[in-house]
């Protein structure tokens, strides 16, 4: 993304060609299908698409916690920038690292830290959210007390806005709602000040006044922590909201990516352009829905060419379905994968 | 939709109360007021949308009104064609005949199914439970009304684990819609499926309705939904209805605090990331403990000391709006002003 490079935002990851192929009986499903994007220093990226699109497993990929098996990054480069203390920039590239080994424990947690849809399966039910929160805190600053830990882990749960952080540090997940459980998982995201937080639909099981404080709470963490946000929903208002640049994604490509004001008001992809004609809004012109025909197709089916040829309004016959289109920027800093531009 | 013609249902002080049992005896501890003294009325051929957060009791409502639960107190009246069901007191042969009138279709299509009846049995069950059809004529009517909702023949005789969300979501509303209802509860149909399906089964439920002259009691949490496909809108919060008013004007002004917030929630296209929306703190009541006076004053900024104490009453505050707020008459609310 040529807007967004510079000085200013330096690179945090860099992910290259990225693959990550599910082997099942049934066959092999791409997942994640060459997908190239970059992650700068203290930007937001969002990405969208419909289930089965491969946003989650792109996010699973950079956290390398992708289920094993079946899948599998077979391919692919994702390049991580640490900044260390004496100014110097490491690089490593994390898909050659071993998924469990200890450098890519210390990544995840310290440098990424993650969020999830369902926070309820995201704690353990047994221990207190203080615990669970301060076993990060003890895996990733070594030589921390426990006193240190706990006053680190109350502070943190007061910045997320939970009340009486000194009781509830001690409280059981069933004790919590979903909003407070999942502003407990934000404190244990970024216990250790990580320079990315991954949202894997973090806001999708929350009812609209709790989701508009949780998605208010990340902007704030992050201008606070000066750290880089992944934000990964199927809901363009949504990511709308907290992102500056949009990939658009579909059964396991990235089709579009742009600024989300290019995203919202200048999209170019014929799926982009039917997404947002399908769903339903809260404002502008009140007309009947126009629905994307057909369904998603089956992920087993290989088919030469444009994935999204089958159901595109505007597929040029013998061009989109015999071949790929090329992911291709047609103006500074707005990539299409589409043969009409 | 004329307001002076006969309701095609009425509400009357309809309560629902779970009991909350403690202890070795499962002693009556207390009351969850899932629904609490609701008043309301559904024109023939309307669309009401019911909307609210977890725990406001729009689901709860919806299934008193089919009968799915049975209400604490309050009346439920269904008027189709020259008979009157009194829901609450239903039985036999009646009770069959208001499952004939009244039908429901739910959110979830991978759980109302049953994985072990074929789409011929699911969708003909209603009509042979009721002794409507059987046989070539039930085989006619089922292939009649799947190819309504979209699906073909062949999909006759297959289980529903061969089915995409959006085609079981069919044979859900096929299932609804055989016995030729006239009141349909949706409640939460297309909230479990993909955005671009969403869109295909909001269309069809918009056909399906101006086909058979149906009424719909639309039930989500998705204000963009219900503005899609409402004709007036209910607001509920802690078990009560906050405001009912016709749809646009409820959008672009309403007069409850609590509309407010939640259209103020939103994700609108038109405001993204540098613009900050407004963002109310707290989170809705929990039902077992609602608050004295009105369930919304902890949450509101406008509340004075009556709303602490005293339940303000449902009432009529211009022609087709109702607002229960003591302050209603005072404020001016913010709305969506580009919802027409």
């Amino acid at each position: 993304m040529a807007a967004f490079t510079g000085d200013e935002h330096p690179i945090l990851i860099d992910v290259q060609d990225l693959k990550t192929y599910f082997f099942l009986h049934e066959g092999t499903v791409k997942a994640v299908d060459s997908v190239s994007f970059q992650i700068y220093e203290g930007r937001s990226l969002g990405v969208i698409g419909e289930s089965g699109c491969g946003k989650s497993v792109t996010a699973q990929s950079l956290m390398r916690i992708v289920p094993s098996p079946p899948g599998r990054e077979v391919g692919g480069k994702i390049t991580l920038y640490l900044k260390q203390p004496n100014g110097i920039v490491d690089s490593i590239n994390v898909l050659e690292l071993s998924a469990n080994g200890e450098q890519m424990r210390s990544i995840r947690g310290k440098q990424i830290g993650m969020i999830f849809q369902e926070p309820m399966t995201s704690f353990s039910p047994l221990h207190t959210i203080g615990n669970q929160i301060m076993e990060s805190v003890f895996i990733h600053v070594p030589g921390t007390t426990k006193k240190e830990a706990r006053e680190r882990t109350i502070e943190m749960l007061r910045r997320v806005g939970i009340p009486r952080p000194t009781r509830l540090v001690d409280g059981y997940p069933h004790q919590f709602s979903g909003g407070m459980r999942q502003r407990a998982m934000i404190a244990m995201a970024l216990v250790c000040g990580p320079r990315l937080l991954i949202g894997d639909e973090p806001t999708t099981a929350l009812d609209v006044t709790i989701e508009a404080q949780i998605l208010e709470l990340i902007k704030d963490l992050q201008n606070d922590f000066g750290m880089a946000l992944m934000y990964i929903s199927h809901d363009l208002t949504v990511v709308g909201q907290v992102a500056d640049e949009i990939m658009v994604m579909y059964l396991g490509m990235a089709m579009e990516h742009a600024s989300t004001d290019e995203i919202f008001d200048n999209p170019l992809h014929p799926y982009t352009i039917a997404l947002w004609r399908s769903i339903p809004t809260v404002e502008g012109h009140l007309k009947r829905l126009e629905p994307i025909s057909g369904g998603l197709p089956s992920p087993y089916m290989i088919q030469p060419g444009c994935p999204f040829y089958l159901r595109c309004e505007r597929s040029i016959p013998d061009t989109c379905n015999a071949s790929l289109p090329p992911l291709k920027e047609v103006k500074p800093g707005h990539k299409v994968r589409c043969f009409l531009y | 939709m004329g307001n002076h013609q006969e309701p095609l249902l009425e509400v009357k002080n309809l309560k629902k109360y779970f009991t909350v049992s403690r202890g070795f005896l499962q002693r009556t501890t207390g009351y969850v007021k899932a629904v609490d003294d609701v008043n309301l009325q559904v024109q023939p051929g309307e669309t009401l949308g019911v909307v609210g957060e977890s725990g406001s009791g729009k689901t709860t409502l919806g299934r008193c009104i089919t009968k799915l639960y049975e209400p604490t107190s309050g009346e439920i009246l269904l008027h189709s064609e020259d008979r009157v069901f009194s829901v609450t007191e239903l039985k036999g042969e009646e009770l069959k005949a208001f499952r004939r009138s009244a039908q429901t279709i739910f959110q979830d299509p991978y759980s109302s199914l049953n994985p072990r009846m074929n789409v011929l049995e699911t969708v003909g069950e209603p009509l042979l439970v009721n002794g409507i059809a059987r046989g070539k004529e039930l085989e006619d009517r089922v292939t009649e009304m799947i190819l309504q909702v979209g699906l073909q023949v062949e999909h006759l005789r297959r289980f529903p684990h061969s089915f995409s969300g959006g085609q079981r979501q069919r044979i859900g509303i096929a299932r609804a819609l055989v016995v030729n209802p006239k009141l349909v509860v949706a409640d939460e149909p297309v909230s479990a499926l993909d955005v671009s399906i969403q869109a295909q089964i909001l269309n069809l439920l918009q056909d399906l309705q101006n086909q058979y002259q149906l009424t719909y009691i639309f039930i989500t949490h998705a204000m963009s939904v219900v503005r899609y496909v409402s004709n007036r809108i209910v607001v509920m919060y802690g078990g009560r209805l906050v405001e009912v008013g016709e749809k646009n004007e409820l959008l672009a002004n309403p007069k409850h605090p609590y509309t407010e917030v939640l259209l103020g929630a939103v994700p609108r296209p038109s405001q993204r990331r540098h613009i900050r929306q407004q963002v109310t703190p707290g989170e809705p009541p929990d039902p077992a403990n609602l608050p004295p006076g009105c369930v919304f004053h902890p949450r509101c900024r406008y509340a004075e000391d009556i709303c602490k104490s005293q339940a303000p009453e449902l009432r009529s505050v211009d022609s087709g709006s109702f607002v229960s707020c003591h302050l209603a008459e005072k404020l001016t609310l913010e709305g969506i002003l580009s919802a027409q």
